[in-house]
């Protein structure tokens, strides 16, 4: 009988062990997700900063006006694929949304609000992030 | 032989197996975790230095072009780099230096970027950074790759660090640099005023 009570004791040993095993490796698994997740993040922001940019080379303001047909955004979204490395080894996709709204209009001055958003479905969840950028036109 | 000490040593040696890998394994994500972490702050850190400089190229020159320089690895311009020193427009050079290999590293990857240019108020020097990667496009208004300093509008630039010292995984004990990979396109104000 006090076999019996030995392996009964070994056992809920070794199951207290594994709980804790496991957990740790779990919380291990998840920062190193979170590593992953901010170097995604990192590059989202670039490439979000890289389409607000651009915003600079629009001066007809009619091409930020959502109603007229030169709007810069009609096309919108649209998947970018970054290469990365020596010879573009690695590749990542993002998918950019643009769009903009006239926030005030003074008059003799309009001003757009940009706003860019980039999504990053590989890794899960996946990584959205969002940047403003406001646009003013004398006239 | 009793058998029950047998029992005892067979158990009690699959279980110090297993704490020794598990031990292994911690140790390991350990490594990973902080030399990322490490990594990424550094790659922060060059981005932010490189950051003011491109957006500043041809600030307060005067000039039309402000190119002197202009390769995959090596760009050397005019800018004004920081409002409050005592330097106006100067030379601002950014460079891989391949010939210059970092010796106190373990990593047998990386080399020097060098930046030289104004420092502090009063000095004007070369700042480096230990990377692995340093790549420069330069583009048109309209997105064409090009090398005519004339013509250049936009500029992508690439970096990629990697971590100075490596974590060893596997049975064989490979070793392992973390890496961190940042991408840009810069389009600097003062080279797209609206002439």
């Amino acid at each position: 009988m006090a076999s019996y009570v030995e392996i009964i004791y070994l056992s809920v040993a070794m199951i207290i062990f594994s709980m804790l095993s496991m957990n740790t490796a779990r919380n291990f698994n998840s920062s190193r997700t979170s590593i992953y997740r901010t170097e995604v993040e990192y590059r989202a922001i670039a490439v979000a900063q890289d389409e607000l940019d651009k915003v600079q080379w629009i001066y007809d303001d009619s091409e930020l006006d959502p109603d007229d047909g030169s709007y810069v955004y009609q096309n919108y979204p649209l998947t970018e694929t970054h290469t990365y490395g020596s010879s573009d080894q690695y590749s990542d996709d993002f998918v950019v949304y643009a769009s903009s709204e006239l926030i005030e209009d003074t008059g003799s001055q309009k001003r757009y609000q940009v706003t860019v958003s980039v999504l990053n479905e590989n890794v899960s969840p996946e990584v959205f992030i969002t940047l403003d950028y406001v646009k003013s036109y004398s006239y | 032989m009793n058998v029950g000490i047998i029992t005892t040593f067979v158990i009690g040696g699959i279980f110090m197996v297993s704490m020794l890998a598990f031990n292994q394994q911690l140790m390991t994500g350990s490594q990973e975790f902080m030399l990322s972490t490490i990594s990424q702050d550094y790659l922060d850190d060059v981005v932010t230095v490189l950051s003011n400089d491109f957006n500043r190229i041809g600030y307060n020159t005067g000039i039309a072009i402000p190119f002197t320089t202009i390769q995959g690895d090596d760009i050397l311009f005019q800018a004004d780099a920081y409002d409050n020193d005592n330097y106006g427009s100067t030379n601002i050079r950014w460079y891989l230096d391949t010939s210059d290999p970092v010796t106190s590293s373990k990593n047998p990857n990386d080399y020097y970027l060098k930046r030289v240019g104004p420092i502090t108020a009063n000095t004007y020097g070369t700042i480096k950074f230990p990377v692995t990667l340093f790549k420069i496009k330069y583009y048109t208004a309209d997105g064409t790759v090009t090398n005519d300093k004339n013509s250049v509008k936009k500029i992508e630039v690439q970096i990629m660090a990697e971590s100075s010292d490596p974590y060893t995984m596997g049975s064989e004990s490979e070793e392992f640099y973390p890496r961190n990979v940042w991408k840009r396109i810069f389009v600097p104000n003062n080279i797209n005023l609206p002439y």
